[in-house]
């Protein structure tokens, strides 16, 4: 360590101060003191500023004890009333991050494995159940003990480069499908939840951060998914688990949609297709009714809004006939450079659906109608078959 | 040094019984050279060290009344220094990436690296890496402290210092005998 400290104060001696320091300081005070009384208008701004980067503050070390806040886990950094306010019209445009890649995907930053019947949220938002520490430069992602990627299928990398401080008030990194490696210069310590497929970073996104993750991209065939046998309900209880005392109509209404379907793959699809046709419209300007019968009256009568409602409800139905499935939460591929990599803004924000297939993993399906197809659809695929 | 400038007339000071005022000068006298030669290493561009240093120092000045009576004013000088720092990264460094997409921005230092080569392997590190070593090793807090300072967790600051002391070691190693 004294090693350090000797090289460190070499450099240091490199850099004399500058010697005019107090004049300096009072050209600085004057200058702010005429900018703050010609400028009421910039100052009350700067003011507003300041305060809300002291709530920010206060929230952030209010996120570690969300457990014990009222109203539930991570109640003030609930992710889908994140998207909501980052796709309303009047929400600025915000460059969030970059992907170098050239094979664009949805972009995952957490994921939602709880229905209390009324709202969808993560059982571990912070990954301090069931994360794992990940020590980067270099760190494999473990993965869950069910998930056998297929002989002769590769991972492919994805750099990300950060360009907004803290989006999201959130710690989670955006990733692609299923990573399984990660290498980052100055992350220090990310913690990996692979059962939830999140990852936290101490400290929360900064502006320059960079990172690269390797994630096998899967896109089997539709043949393929109707050969993946019944998933057992034991086996994923955690996954299929749905409220008791959900109104019944819900389930009918999961057996209708798929009356003609025999294989689970073919149920989801049928699902998936239904959000697609049958007057379901998008629009983000929707009451977000947090009744009991919210899902019922969107699926019934409404039939109109953002990927909130499609997302949450299709996780919903999937569920109802004993197939794992989750919420997504993060953003679409976003908008291709010049100089070929895809730049994502608030306006990309999205949800979707996972889909637990043995041999695969967590597949995605794309409910919302309105948002452009899913990067993987191409014919032939289980998206687009 | 150079004849201190006094920051408020003659005839006010010492009002109170004792000089705050030269309280406050012998605070920059004590901590320019550190806290400037600091920030030159974390930020690697003198401009930007000398606008956070100012700030920093007036910052405390402003507050001088409350300071003076702390334990630490060198402490709460250094942390509004890094808070000062962190907050200004978020604001320019999308600015400095759309006018800039692929050279660097840091090449002024290119004179002070041709001789130096620490500050070459300091170019190596992120800014993080350089902040967590600067703070642990070059002005001696403990990684609690750095970890306050820098808005992380005290295990991420032992992980960054790790990396950067390895990153020197290997790049400034050669001529260090």
């Amino acid at each position: 360590m004294s090693d350090t400290k000797q090289l460190l104060e070499r450099a240091r001696d490199q850099f004399p101060p500058p010697t005019d320091v107090m004049d300096a300081l009072l050209r600085r005070r004057d200058r702010k003191r005429r900018h703050q009384r010609f400028s009421a208008g910039v100052v009350g701004m700067a003011a507003f500023v300041a305060s809300v980067g002291i709530v920010w503050d206060v929230a952030s070390l209010d996120r570690s004890e969300t457990s014990v806040v009222p109203g539930g886990v991570g109640a003030g950094s609930d992710p889908l009333i994140s998207i909501h306010s980052q796709l309303t019209d009047d929400a600025p445009v915000r460059d969030l991050f970059e992907v170098e890649t050239s094979h664009p995907q949805y972009w995952r930053t957490s994921t939602l494995d709880e229905f209390d019947g009324n709202e969808w949220r993560t059982s571990d938002p912070e990954g301090s159940k069931d994360g794992q520490t990940v020590t980067v430069p270099t760190g494999p992602l473990p993965q869950p003990q069910r998930y056998v990627p297929p002989p002769d299928t590769n991972t492919e990398p994805f750099t990300f480069r950060i360009l907004t401080d803290g989006f999201d008030n959130a710690r989670a990194l955006p990733m692609a499908q299923t990573p399984e490696q990660i290498t980052a210069g100055d992350l220090g310590d990310v913690t990996w939840d692979p059962y939830r497929g999140q990852a936290f970073v101490d400290g929360g996104l900064d502006a320059g951060m960079q990172y690269t993750v390797r994630s096998r991209i899967l896109v089997p065939t539709a043949k393929q998914l109707d050969q993946v046998i019944d998933l057992s309900e034991a086996q994923y209880g955690q996954w299929t688990e749905l409220p008791a005392e959900l109104n019944p109509r819900i389930k009918e209404i999961a057996n209708e949609w798929t009356r003609d379907a025999v294989s689970d793959y073919d149920k989801v699809l049928a699902i998936q297709q239904h959000f697609h046709a049958d007057g379901f419209t998008y629009s983000t300007d929707v009451d977000v009714a947090d009744d009991a019968d919210a899902l019922l009256t969107f699926l019934t009568q409404t039939r109109t809004g953002f990927c909130q409602q499609y997302a949450t409800a299709m996780a919903v139905l999937v569920r109802e006939l004993g197939i794992p499935a989750r919420v997504a939460v993060g953003y679409q591929a976003g908008t291709l450079q010049d100089d070929g990599t895809y730049l994502v803004q608030s306006t990309d924000a999205h949800a979707w659906v996972e889909v637990f297939f043995e041999g695969y993993g967590w597949l995605q399906f794309e409910p919302t109608p309105g948002r452009g197809t899913h990067p993987n659809a191409r014919p032939g695929t289980y998206l687009n078959p | 040094m150079n004849e201190p400038v006094h920051l408020v007339p003659e005839v006010t000071r010492g009002a109170l019984g004792f000089d705050r005022t030269a309280l406050f000068e012998d605070l920059v006298e004590a901590e320019l050279a550190n806290l400037y030669g600091a920030l030159c290493l974390i930020t690697r561009d003198r401009a930007e060290a000398e606008d956070v240093m100012q700030e920093a120092f007036l910052r405390v000045w402003e507050r001088w009344d409350r300071v003076v009576e702390m334990d630490d004013p060198a402490g709460y000088l250094f942390r509004t220094a890094m808070n000062i720092w962190r907050k200004g990264r978020r604001r320019t460094a999308l600015a400095v990436r759309r006018a800039m997409r692929l050279a660097s921005p840091r090449d002024e230092l290119a004179e002070v690296e041709a001789r130096e080569v620490v500050v070459r392997a300091l170019a190596t590190l992120t800014p993080r890496q350089r902040a967590a070593i600067v703070l642990v090793d070059l002005l001696d807090h403990s990684s609690e402290e750095a970890a306050m300072l820098l808005g992380i967790k005290p295990p991420t600051v032992r992980v960054l210092v790790s990396q950067g002391r390895a990153a020197l070691k290997q790049n400034a190693g050669e001529t260090d005998e």
